[in-house]
């Protein structure tokens, strides 16, 4: 039996406008998306994700190599059987004055619903237990344009979960989401590729979200050839920043983000730590430039900062000098 | 449904007010009919007398026909073109094909002054050489327009060089103008001010049939429609060959307006206005819904303005451009300050 399974071999991105010499992005992809993987396509603008995103979901033909879809090669299936394989939820806008979120879900159903797009039982209870697991059920009712940018991606979402496939590809799902509603939307899809075995693909900017969530990362960029590979293991090797180039930002293999290196004042400051608060303070700290460094036992006569009965307080060996009721206090002072 | 009830509700009542405004049309004119007269002149009685027969059956039973279908086509054709392109201003001149039956017409009346020729005094033809040109020329800018898009595939650029082509074809029929005899430019002119009251009942009664035959097609594409509503890459996702149906639409909606512009001259807004109204009055965009409303809708609003046109006990008559323009024009800025940012419907 053929398995459920998309795979990529050999495929050229990019894309050819009229008769123009078609712009190649990547070559040779060699990558496939399994049922229960949750896999993130992370590059810096202009990589060519919403391309690739595109060119495998039918949208445009690719320039050279093979799409196949459980072992069907994707250029001899019809968009009918297609539909039935792939949803997805892209950045496209539309909006309709008359448009409730209901309709939108529904559309999910066409390609199982009758010829004048009549839902039938099934279809209902598909709409509305999908609904209802997103939490959006009270919404359905409501002109989808008049939504919040959130609730309109839970709606899309739902769209794509009722067009019931095996796989599911969003283009940045989480972009202009805020950030609770970034995370149930990542719980839900991870969720979703578990626990109903869907194949995931999502291209996003945000790589936190992505080293969170990802089963794998897809790696792409003008310059390199396709990478992927574990997240873990992709920022440990240092290949997030081979992949966004930037000579300013790095991303940090410590903290898992991205961050300027900046020049410090040179001034060192040392903090004994005491939880959230004097985390912050580093934090703070170290965007004013000052070096950041933990308090020994060896120094007992230098001055250090720590957070002690909710307050921030400098000490020179026991002797306590100075409170502070916030950061802001501790930076507009001085620390002597 | 509760919303299914209240649609059918409000399609009877529509097609009943279609009904009386058709039947008005048969009564109110310049000569003066009693009710009973004409009902018996249109079932053809021996008591109805001649001038009734005549009035009825030759002049306002055609006109109302006319008025009906060619209300039907143009706002069937304004609602599918507004769904195609994504844009509310959409509308059966923004596709240049009036503008190509315009061009017809001109180079047929005025072919005389400017090239010599004596096209338009076949007289024993009738108005059929004005229906024929503008028929073929209306087709000449369909057979463009349907290259086009076939070639770039985005309906916005194919919106764009429908108006574009509408610009140029005004300019030479400008051109002509300006070189013709005032007597042929007169005849121009006044095709240009639309009639419904040019045809002969045959003519009627195809303007009929094409716009049974453009609601049954519309009503069989319901459902790509709806998907369309998404754009067209949502709608490929599930599953519809989005460029194959936006093109063969085209070609309907072409071909509609051309066989409505054909014989009644470009009659302006009925096509842009009767959906806005349609969607408005129904508060829905599925076009299970919008597709009978607008029929019904279109039918009733082209009766109307044809009665209003007639002046029902003076005897001149409006031209039924200015009627519908007068009509038309406050219900799209209706919707424009409705709707502020125009991204919507």
């Amino acid at each position: 039996m053929a398995s459920a399974k998309l795979h990529i071999d050999n495929l050229s991105n990019g894309y050819q406008t009229g008769k123009q010499k078609p712009v190649v992005l990547q070559e040779a992809i060699n990558a496939s998306l399994e049922p229960g993987q949750l896999i993130c396509l992370l590059g810096p603008n202009g990589a060519g994700k919403s391309t690739l995103l595109r060119t495998l979901s039918g949208f445009q033909k690719p320039l050279s190599g093979n799409i196949s879809y459980s072992g069907k090669p994707l250029e001899s299936m019809s968009l009918r059987a297609l539909s039935r394989q792939l949803a997805v939820v892209l950045t496209d806008r539309f909006s309709d004055r008359f448009l409730t979120a209901f309709e939108v879900v529904s559309m999910g159903r066409f390609p199982y619903a009758s010829f004048w797009g009549q839902l039938s039982g099934k279809d209902n209870k598909i709409i509305h237990s999908t609904l209802e697991m997103l939490g959006v059920t009270s919404l359905k009712d409501e002109i989808f344009e008049n939504l919040s940018d959130g609730e309109k991606q839970k709606m899309l979402l739902a769209r794509a979960l009722v067009q019931d496939t095996p796989f599911l590809f969003l283009d940045e799902p989480v972009a202009f989401v805020d950030s609770p509603g970034k995370i149930e939307i990542m719980e839900w899809l991870s969720f979703f590729a578990r626990e109903h075995s869907k194949g995931i693909l999502m291209t996003t900017h945000d790589i936190e979200i992505a080293l969170d969530y990802a089963d794998y990362l897809w790696l792409i960029n003008r310059e390199k050839s396709f990478k992927t590979g574990l997240p873990e293991d992709l920022v440990w090797k240092g290949a997030i920043n081979v992949y966004f180039d930037r000579l300013e930002v790095r991303f940090d293999a410590a903290k898992g983000r991205f961050g300027v290196s900046k020049p410090t004042l040179g001034k060192k400051v040392l903090l004994k730590q005491a939880g959230a608060p004097t985390r912050w303070l580093k934090k703070a700290l170290t965007r004013k430039g000052f070096q950041v460094s933990g308090v020994t036992d060896k120094q007992p006569e230098d001055f250090y900062i720590t957070f002690e009965n909710g307050a921030f307080v400098q000490y020179r060996g026991d002797e306590l000098l100075k409170r502070f009721k916030d950061i802001e206090e501790i930076l507009n002072q001085g620390i002597s | 449904m509760q919303n299914n009830t209240r649609h059918r509700f409000w399609f009877l009542i529509f097609f009943l007010l279609s009904l009386l405004l058709f039947f008005a049309n048969l009564w109110f004119g310049s000569v003066l009919l009693g009710w009973k007269h004409v009902l018996s002149a249109l079932f053809h009685r021996p008591d109805a007398g001649n001038a009734a027969l005549v009035i009825v059956n030759q002049y306002r039973l055609p006109q109302a026909v006319t008025a009906l279908s060619t209300g039907i086509v143009l706002s069937l054709s304004g609602l599918i073109l507004q769904t195609l392109f994504r844009n509310p201003l959409a509308g059966p001149s923004v596709l240049g094909i009036s503008s190509g039956a315009s061009l017809g017409v001109a180079l047929v009346v005025m072919s005389g002054s400017v090239f010599g020729l004596q096209l338009a005094q076949f007289q024993f033809l009738g108005n059929i050489t004005i229906v024929m040109s503008a028929f073929l020329g209306a087709l000449l800018v369909l057979a463009l327009i349907i290259y086009v898009s076939g070639r770039v595939g985005n309906v916005i650029t194919v919106l764009i060089i429908g108006i574009m082509v509408g610009y140029a074809v005004s300019a030479v029929v400008s051109v002509l103008q300006y070189f013709t005899s005032s007597d042929e430019l007169h005849t121009y002119i006044l095709w240009g001010l639309g009639s419904f009251s040019k045809t002969t009942i045959q003519q009627s009664l195809f303007l009929l049939f094409t716009a049974i035959a453009g609601t049954f097609i519309a009503l069989y594409f319901v459902k790509p429609l709806n998907a369309l509503l998404a754009g067209t890459h949502y709608a490929q996702s599930i599953g519809f060959r989005t460029k194959r149906i936006q093109t063969f639409l085209i070609l309907v909606t072409g071909v509609l307006v051309a066989v409505g512009t054909a014989f009644t001259g470009p009659i302006a807004f009925l096509g842009l206005a009767v959906p806005h109204l349609a969607r408005g009055f129904f508060k829905s965009s599925q076009h299970g819904v919008l597709i009978p409303a607008t029929v019904l809708m279109g039918a009733s609003l082209a009766l109307f303005c044809n009665l209003v046109a007639k002046l029902p006990g003076y005897d001149i008559s409006l031209p039924i451009n200015s009627v519908t323009s007068l009509v038309g024009a406050p219900v799209i800025i209706w919707v424009v300050l409705r709707n502020r940012h125009l991204k919507t419907f």
